[in-house]
């Protein structure tokens, strides 16, 4: 496409568009959690790049860092977070409704870590030698995938329970990645037993995790 | 991709409201910094991977309907992917082409008045492409073909905006009539090999990227 007029004005608006995005959405994200106004959000719907734009740079700090968080560096960081926002690009249609984006996007990034996280598995367990026991184990290695991730988030949390509980079920289960019924033979206790402990510690790790959001809403920090 | 409720039998520590909520008191508390290059040169990507398939989709439908209204033959259709290429029909890199005519000074001038001591500056971007090399024809009586070395293109908007970015060719001789060409395509490999095959193409090298200029 031959254009020998130039295109100055173009790129003038663009950078001043850069640099007018660069703090005001971030300041955005921070002070309204609905980032989109109705007519901007059927815009965004309807593939719109100024409201695709302002979404971008609200809340790509926070894609970075949850990619991040999972445990994803490097090249395969950068694409994932590409991908996420390329996903929004395609599926904006079926968020509901404003408020609904940031959620969406959230969990987006996380499936995507996710399933980026299950195939590097996957490939690294897929030999010639691959028999049916060890196609099984890749398929149970899904709902591991979710566990270690969690492991990864929250196992101080978990191990904060094990320690005010005196009992260490939550973290055979979570962090060593055993069955209920693993449990219950190392511990020669009923699968019933083993379940319904498990239960309860659940509901501490609720108590102890929403204490630890409160920790951060204050400015502390008790991560990794 | 909505949150799931969690149930009594649910073995999942963090659903998805839960874990939002956790990434985002992290993220407010670590107020872990942005690489703000980084982010942009993201945001390129993800514009030229959105183009790429809006082109592709586009270029597919109109391909669909003018089988259908019978104004491609089917037989074009099994021709190579080259051949296809070549005549127009096939995944062309877009390419656009700013022409700039710079003076002895320095100064930008308009193309009518070009003369020999003056500059051609040659400002390339292409959401679609991502390496990009211009071919000069001087005198078409005796072709000879020079190229200036291909180079990547980062994104649409960055080539433009980068000087370093541009091709330059310093008008030495009066009476020459310059023919050149963008080439453009999405790997260094297929880029050479166009280069590799120009002489051969030259004449049929769709015009939309190439331009004839004479030096009086």
């Amino acid at each position: 496409m031959m254009n020998a007029s130039g295109s100055s004005v173009k790129i003038e608006g663009y950078q001043s568009f850069m640099l007018r995005t660069k703090q005001h959405y971030r300041d955005d994200l921070m002070a309204n959690d609905q980032l989109l106004s109705e007519p901007e959000f059927r815009l965004l719907q309807n593939g719109h790049e100024a409201s695709f734009r302002k979404v971008y740079e609200a809340y790509y700090g926070l894609i970075q860092y949850i990619i991040q968080r999972c445990g994803i560096d490097h090249e395969e960081k950068r694409d994932l977070i590409q991908e996420t926002f390329l996903k929004l690009h395609t599926k904006a249609h079926e968020i509901r409704d404003p408020a609904g984006l940031k959620p969406w996007l959230v969990s987006c990034a996380r499936h995507l870590a996710l399933d980026y996280l299950r195939k590097k598995k996957h490939v690294s367990l897929s030999t010639p030698d691959a028999d049916h026991a060890l196609a099984q184990r890749i398929d149970e290695s899904q709902e591991q995938q979710e566990h270690e991730l969690e492991v990864r988030l929250v196992g101080h949390l978990i191990e904060d329970v094990c320690h005010q509980e005196q009992d260490d079920t939550l973290k055979l289960f979570y962090i060593d990645g055993l069955k209920a019924r693993e449990i219950a033979a190392l511990r020669g206790e009923a699968v019933s037993t083993v379940t319904t402990r498990l239960g309860r510690l659940r509901q501490k790790f609720r108590l102890v995790f929403e204490q630890q959001l409160e920790r951060l809403e204050k400015g502390g920090w008790h991560g990794q | 991709m909505d949150n799931k409720p969690r149930d009594e039998t649910s073995q999942t520590l963090l659903d998805d409201a839960d874990f939002l909520r956790l990434m985002e008191a992290e993220y407010k508390s670590a107020k872990a910094s942005v690489d703000e290059l980084e982010k942009q040169r993201s945001w390129s990507d993800i514009r030229k991977k959105i183009s790429t398939r809006k082109t592709r989709f586009h270029r597919g439908l109109l391909l669909v309907v003018a089988v259908i209204l019978g104004f491609i033959p089917f037989a074009t259709m099994m021709q190579k992917p080259d051949e296809l290429a070549m005549k127009g029909h096939g995944p062309e890199a877009d390419v656009q082409l700013e022409i700039q005519l710079l003076n002895a000074e320095g100064r930008p001038v308009t193309l009518e008045k070009i003369l020999v001591g003056q500059t051609l500056v040659f400002k390339v971007s292409s959401p679609t492409a991502s390496y990009i090399a211009l071919a000069l024809q001087i005198d078409s009586a005796h072709p000879e073909v020079q190229f200036q070395p291909e180079r990547p293109i980062a994104g649409q908007d960055q080539i433009l905006a980068a000087d370093n970015q541009a091709f330059v060719y310093q008008l030495d001789q009066s009476g020459q009539t310059l023919k050149f060409c963008l080439l453009a395509a999405r790997t260094r490999e297929d880029l050479q090999h166009k280069m590799e095959n120009l002489s051969q193409q030259w004449p049929r090298i769709g015009a939309q990227h190439c331009q004839t200029l004479v030096v009086p």
